[in-house]
């Protein structure tokens, strides 16, 4: 939710939330002007583990690609364009967001 | 921002690589790029391990670094700092760009900078690139010293930082007095009783740099002389150590601190195969041939070894160079050696005169002699400038040490004279056996008398052009060891007796 107000904050417009395909599954599906947003939200409590974008490895990459592929052959009128974003959330102990990072177009 | 130098291994010198480093939106990863081995792509987790553990914090983001010239094949861990240095550069550590230092060194996982394989090949390449000052392992600083480049000895990668910043100074290093390369001391020639002709030839051999090849039956004492001659051998000049030293860390054998002093001798088994002696590998090693370079190849038991490693010898014994042409490129090596042979006559040994004149009893029929010395090809045995006959020991007295036998050191000074009356005449570093026909024409005048001398001796015998040049330069030798500047007669048919055995 922090995710989704962080982006709208930025100026793109939510599309969908939670979009379950049989391939996979697509947090947040958004519009940044003609593009299409394919967006990836990770979150980690803590950095015992690394950052918490670093948890999004290239076998989820290839997946978010092909999922972005077929939604756009679904929806054609859903913007030009398409790509795929990162947000890394940061949680404190109780589980609230406490920093959001936006990471644009991870797979060019 | 100014690439960060660094330098790789290439053959048997290195050449300059400059890293550089750049920082890109994106998730966090870490790409090396620039025609990289394994171990150049295995040093991402050590710089990654090395700049946390030196109390920086990694650059997560997206960091490619680049090593040019990018169509330069790289090898090795060599690099390691300088991409450390790069990465730091590149995440905004100040102050790290100042001069124009080299780095070479391995990383620890804990930010320590281990030694590195060819570290004065390394220094070298660098110092001719440019670099102002040097930051090598501790462990190689006095090998790096001798590239006539500031040396900075260190042992962590923080050290480097606090260096570039100003912070705390990393002196440089005092160069150590050269050490010596001999892990063992070789044979003394008191060690071998009599075989006088043996000890004679070494003696010409080690003085003019003439290849040697000695026969005889086992048990005569053929290998024990080949390997008493790297004790004849005077010690290596400092150009010639320089170079001895930079092939053998290449190589991975030298591990002690400074140069190299004395000359080399290598004596590998005759199961050698052709790349073990040349050199060659995807990630090429020098081969014994020129790990040999300014010092003794010493192949005992010459027939038994690969009718071709023995045919490929023949460029090197002659012009002391190599070249090698492979997939990947021709390289031109070093490999100027001088060669110490040994033999059999037969394959059973014994066809050979004692000192009787009677013939041993060799049970070996006329046809498996002739195929035995068939192994060593006729351009071979051409290229060997002294042939002599090891004859068998006569048992009594072998216990008694004979009086007025010679130690090695003796002799040892007797070369080095003559060595020097050679270099004074032909220039540094130029032996006998080096001389071109020209050169010698010059260097090898003989009077008439000793001319027509030489000329019978090369019909009675039938000499090559080659083997007529090479009594000429063994006589020249004989000369030299005298100390006199014309060839008289008895030198000249003293060589004579070697060419003709």
């Amino acid at each position: 939710m922090a995710a989704e107000r962080f982006l709208c904050g930025l100026g793109m417009r939510l599309v969908a939330r939670d979009v379950r395909l049989k391939a996979g599954q697509v947090d947040l599906l958004m519009l940044d002007g003609e593009c299409l947003v394919v967006v990836e939200v990770k979150a980690r409590a803590g950095r015992m583990f690394g950052l918490p974008q670093e948890g999004v490895h290239w076998r989820k990459l290839r997946k978010l690609e092909q999922l972005a592929a077929m939604l756009r052959q679904q929806h054609p009128h859903l913007g030009r364009t398409e790509r795929i974003d990162v947000v890394a959330v940061d949680l404190d102990r109780d589980g609230r967001a406490v920093r959001c990072d936006h990471i644009p177009n991870v797979t060019a | 921002m100014a690439p960060v130098l660094s330098a790789c291994v290439d053959g048997v010198e290195a050449r300059p690589v400059e890293v550089e480093a750049a920082l890109a939106q994106g998730l966090p990863s870490f790409t090396i790029v620039g025609l990289t081995d394994r171990a150049v792509q295995e040093a991402r987790e050590r710089v990654k391990a090395a700049v946390g553990s030196s109390g920086f914090a990694f650059p997560q983001r997206r960091l490619v670094v680049n090593l040019a010239p990018a169509q330069m094949p790289k090898e090795g861990s060599s690099f390691d700092t300088a991409i450390a240095v790069a990465v730091l550069r590149a995440s905004g550590v100040d102050g790290l760009d100042g001069g124009r230092p080299g780095f070479i060194g391995e990383l620890g996982l804990d930010g320590s900078i281990r030694r590195v394989r060819g570290a004065l090949a390394l220094s070298l390449s660098l110092a001719r690139a440019g670099a102002t000052s040097l930051f090598v392992p501790a462990a190689n600083a006095d090998e790096a010293a001798c590239a006539r480049v500031p040396v900075h000895p260190v042992t962590r990668l923080e050290q480097v930082v606090k260096h570039l910043r100003g912070e705390e100074l990393v002196l440089c290093h005092e160069p150590s007095p050269r050490r010596g390369g001999e892990p063992r001391p070789p044979l003394d020639l008191l060690d071998i009783q009599q075989q006088e002709t043996g000890k004679r030839a070494l003696e010409i051999a080690a003085a003019g740099g003439h290849h040697l090849l000695l026969t005889g039956p086992p048990g005569a004492g053929k290998s024990m002389l080949a390997r008493a001659m790297a004790g004849l051998l005077p010690d290596l000049s400092d150009e010639e150590s320089q170079e001895v030293t930079m092939i053998h860390s290449v190589g991975g054998l030298w591990a002690g601190g400074g140069l190299i002093a004395r000359p080399p001798a290598r004596s590998p088994h005759h199961s050698i195969s052709s790349a073990g002696l040349l050199g060659g590998g995807t990630v090429f090693r020098p081969g014994e041939v020129t790990l040999a370079h300014r010092g003794l190849l010493i192949l005992d038991e010459l027939p038994e070894f690969q009718r071709h490693c023995l045919e490929a010898l023949r460029e090197p014994l002659e012009d002391g160079w190599l070249r090698l042409s492979r997939a990947a490129g021709t390289r031109h090596l070093p490999a100027t050696f001088t060669m110490v042979a040994t033999s059999n006559p037969c394959p059973c040994g014994a066809a050979t005169t004692d000192r009787a004149g009677r013939r041993r009893d060799c049970n070996c029929p006329p046809e498996v002699v002739a195929r035995y010395q068939r192994r060593i090809s006729g351009p071979l045995r051409d290229r060997m400038d002294l042939v002599v006959e090891v004859l068998p020991v006569r048992l009594r007295g072998i216990t008694a040490t004979v009086a007025g036998a010679e130690s090695s050191e003796v002799v040892r000074e007797r070369v080095a004279a003559a060595r020097h009356r050679q270099e004074a005449r032909q220039g540094p570093g130029r032996l006998n056996h080096s001389l071109h026909a020209r050169e010698l024409e010059r260097h090898c005048p003989l009077s008439p008398k000793t001319a027509a001398l030489l000329g019978r001796v090369a019909d009675t015998y039938s000499l090559s052009g080659r083997g007529f040049h090479a009594a000429l330069r063994v006589a020249r030798s004989i000369a030299d060891l005298a100390g006199s500047d014309a060839i008289e007669e008895q030198h000249l048919l003293e060589a004579c007796t070697y060419r003709a055995a």
